[in-house]
């Protein structure tokens, strides 16, 4: 078993284990086994950020990060067809597609400004870098505070969660933790992207250990805003799609051809 | 994510399912996210600790960002955001 900086890499390839080994000089020791586990809880949700803030690794990352954000625009869409078509049907009230309709935009734009986090360098400029992501929070609380009101609205269920009631419960309770741990992140954040020092309190000890308050608050908002999140959304996606069907109004040339064929007159039969 | 169609009346029908678009794009976030990890681990970390080319000059390092002073820093222990933050910030800037 090898740990490397909170990596659990278990391989029985000792030339690949020596040449992590080498590169990753953290404390390991092996055990045969062919399975790479990846412990989430130890390394990305400590030590993720500056990862790729430096090159080579913030243009190669810059490259696959589209992908993510292509998506996540697709979802606010997508999302907001479903919350519109709820509303013409009689499923959510209009309270709730308003303020949907008023967050909307909002939402697209601060989640398609997080892309700043690769234009300002975070060597360069901090408080420009941090802001980008500071979007992203605000856009993933409105997100879930709209999906806890949508389960609301809807009445949906989950036999997992113990029906209706749990299902509600349930989402109060990740409402709670998600909003409190944003509300608390977004504070800190906020005074380095303002100008200030990061909090005092933020950089206080926990427990006598060696992780800091804004550790803590970091790593409680990473399971509810990364974590949880990808659970949640491979539990909802059971639910009913959107139909969609385009189609394509008659162009001038076709209506001219067709009107060419309805004027010619049937022929004769002598 | 989505099941296509094409219908007798020259229409294109599809399903797609929102939460499941959220799904791939945490799924990608997390690729992204393990990507930059490895990258860093095995050449960004060495190349910043390693610190600037020397000047063809003078020889002596040169200091342009992201280094100081001509010299080389850990990115665990000494990072931009670990300045600015006080540790290693774990949001995903």
């Amino acid at each position: 078993m090898m740990y490397v900086d909170g990596i659990k890499i278990c391989m029985d390839n000792r030339g690949v284990q020596s040449f992590l080994a080498a590169k990753l000089p953290l404390r390991y020791d092996i055990i045969p086994s062919v399975t790479l586990t990846v412990c989430f809880f130890s390394i990305f949700l400590t030590k993720i950020c500056s990862n790729w803030d430096y090159s080579p690794s913030r243009e190669i990352t810059a490259m696959i990060y589209p992908i993510f954000e292509y998506l996540l625009l697709a979802y606010l869409l997508a999302d907001f067809v479903t919350v519109t078509i709820a509303y013409h049907k009689g499923w959510v009230s209009y309270r709730f597609w308003r303020i949907f309709r008023c967050l909307f935009p909002i939402m697209i734009v601060l989640c398609s400004w997080f892309r700043m986090i690769f234009v300002i360098l975070a060597y360069q400029n901090v408080r420009g870098h941090t802001a980008g992501f500071l979007g992203l929070q605000l856009t993933l609380m409105m997100v879930a505070c709209l999906n806890v009101f949508y389960i609301s609205e809807t009445k949906i269920q989950y036999a997992l969660l113990g029906g209706r009631a749990g299902t509600l419960w349930s989402a109060y309770i990740y409402l709670f933790f998600a909003l409190g741990s944003s509300v608390i992140k977004f504070y800190l954040d906020a005074h380095v992207v303002l100008g200030f020092s990061y909090p005092s309190w933020g950089l206080v000890k926990v427990g006598g250990g060696s992780m800091v308050v804004g550790q803590v608050v970091d790593m409680i908002w990473m399971l509810f805003n990364a974590v949880l999140p990808l659970i949640i959304a491979y539990v909802r996606s059971s639910e009913q799609p959107l139909e969609i069907t385009i189609d394509l109004q008659a162009p001038s040339y076709a209506l001219q051809f067709q009107e060419s064929i309805d004027d010619v007159p049937p022929a004769s039969t002598a | 994510m989505h099941s296509t169609s094409s219908s007798d009346d020259g229409t294109l029908k599809f399903k797609v399912q929102p939460e499941t678009i959220r799904f791939y794009a945490y799924l990608f976030f997390w690729a992204m996210a393990i990507i930059a990890i490895l990258i860093t681990r095995l050449v960004t970390k060495d190349r910043l600790l390693q610190g600037p080319p020397s000047s063809s000059q003078t020889g002596e390092p040169l200091s342009c960002p992201p280094f100081q002073n001509g010299v080389g820093f850990d990115i665990d222990t000494d990072s931009h955001l670990m300045k600015a933050f006080g540790f290693n910030n774990a949001s995903i800037t």
